[in-house]
């Protein structure tokens, strides 16, 4: 396994996704890189507009990188250590995404804390 | 929502978010070698499954296994498998002692009868009505057996649970035996190593957890997942081994350069494991990465096998004639080679002859 493979599996993701719309990811963890193999695909696919950090049972590192449509995902415990690492060719991670059920649960949040805002005369909510 | 007592609902009570829930879902995925498609399937399984009681036994052990799993002093995503089950009964790990622990251990067994599942770390000890390791008085036979009668499956941990280990290596002065050759009428699942890589026993729990079923097992019992390439076939060294570059001694200029261990007694042509892609240390390295060569302390009788500094020794049939008839089959050069390498354990047994590489690679006009 080296890095020029990985760059050929994620060159048929980025062609599928774009023409089908349907992308896919790439495990970092499983594979049996080459000492040198890592860091040559971070060279190879550089640093992206985009970042960003998810708090959820550790850090997570969401990165786009210099290709779009080409993410680098980072999973983190809370010690820091890296459990999980991966590829992910679409034009956005589902992690990014705010989950539906989260929307409703915010929506009616929000509205009862209006509402009781409103009883105790409290303008700012 | 999902009933109180579903994974989901417990994950939430934590206050572990959805997103925090998809990462969950995402490192168990990794965890069970599955693709990344498959998380919305996973998360939706998990987010109903039960929490399912744990009872685990440590038999004649070192406690190797168990410490695999626990040394970890910050809390991992694998932890929050162990906190997602309801670990009934673990007489090192848990808080109660004596009679109560006993009496908690009696209690899940009725309690969830026919739905608990049973881990085994240790080897079960028979000579003299297994009198060389009791737990309250109770011998591991014994306990075993009736452990095993309410279990929906029983997960060996460890290579003396799922294959005798140490204890059942040349004299075995204590008449050592596995979880399989006790247990007859219950699905077993081998975890082995020496220890276990912690993950795969963590993968395997997360497999039951998820799906409520085993996953696909080997002929020796053990999920293919994690047990289904040997060390050799997925070794970062291999391209070493494959041009014929080999470290002579510890510390040689070969060693120093990251050569292939063969002639130092790597067992990884006939041994299977995930060390070389999964690791250990969280992914840290393993015993090749670190200039040792495997002891193949996942395979049975591997205390048994000659020694871990000799090359594995060569096959019954001499090379040459075999890799002719599996030329003659069409087969390529490379699989005969492959090929004897699988049967050279069976042979060293029996064979005691020693061998150097050279035995191994390919003669000059066969084919590749």
């Amino acid at each position: 396994m080296s890095a020029a493979a990985l760059l050929h599996e994620i060159a048929a993701l980025l062609d599928s996704l774009d023409r089908m719309g349907q992308g896919g990811s790439v495990q970092l963890n499983g594979l049996p890189l080459l000492p040198g193999d890592y860091e040559a695909l971070q060279e190879a696919l550089g640093e992206g507009e985009l970042s960003a950090e998810l708090q959820a049972l550790g850090p997570t590192q969401i990165r786009e990188t210099a290709l779009h449509g080409v993410w680098w995902l980072t999973h983190r415990n809370s010690a820091g250590e890296v459990v999980a690492e991966s590829i992910e060719v679409t034009r956005c991670p589902d992690i990014l995404q705010t989950p539906a059920e989260d929307v409703s649960e915010s929506a009616q949040h929000l509205r009862e804390r209006l509402l009781i805002a409103c009883e105790t005369g409290d303008r700012h909510g | 929502m999902a009933d109180e007592n579903s994974l989901g609902a417990i994950l939430r009570a934590q206050g572990v978010s959805r997103r925090g829930f998809l990462k969950f879902c995402g490192a168990m995925a990794a965890l069970m070698a599955l693709p990344p498609s498959m998380v919305p399937a996973i998360a939706a399984a998990l987010g109903k499954a039960q929490r399912p009681s744990v009872i685990w036994l440590s038999f004649q052990e070192c406690t190797g296994c168990t410490e695999s799993l626990s040394r970890s002093h910050t809390p991992t995503l694998e932890a929050l498998i162990f906190d997602a089950i309801s670990l009934d009964y673990h007489h090192t790990l848990q808080a109660a002692s004596g009679e109560a622990a006993e009496a908690a251990r009696a209690t899940a067994m009725k309690q969830f009868f026919g739905k608990y599942l049973l881990v085994v770390d240790g080897s079960i000890p028979l000579k003299d009505g297994g009198v060389y390791s009791t737990i309250a008085g109770m011998s591991n036979l014994d306990m075993l057996q009736e452990a095993a009668k309410g279990a929906a499956a029983i997960v060996a941990v460890g290579t003396c649970a799922a294959f005798g280990g140490i204890p059942h290596a040349n004299p075995n002065p204590t008449g050592a035996v596995a979880v399989s050759d006790i247990i007859k009428n219950k699905p077993i699942i081998n975890v082995s190593g020496c220890p276990p890589i912690p993950v795969v026993i963590t993968g395997v729990l997360a497999h039951y957890l998820t799906f409520g079923t085993l996953p696909e097992l080997d002929d020796l019992g053990r999920p293919k997942a994690f047990y289904g390439e040997s060390i050799h076939d997925r070794c970062y060294r291999r391209p070493f081994y494959d041009q014929g570059k080999f470290a002579k001694t510890f510390d040689d200029e070969g060693a120093r350069n990251g050569w292939c261990l063969f002639e130092l007694g790597c067992k990884g042509p006939t041994t299977f494991n995930a060390c070389a892609t999964t690791k250990w240390n969280q992914g840290t390295s393993f015993p090749i990465e670190s200039g040792h060569g495997c002891l193949g302390c996942s395979e049975p009788n591997f205390w048994d096998a000659g020694s871990f500094y000799q090359a594995l020794s060569v096959p019954i049939t001499p090379l040459g004639k075999a890799a002719a008839i599996a030329a003659a089959a069409g087969i390529a050069g490379g699989a005969a080679i492959a090929m004897h390498n699988r049967h050279v354990k069976a042979g060293a047994k029996s064979g005691h002859q020693t061998v150097t590489v050279n035995d191994l690679e390919k003669q000059p006009g066969e084919a590749r």
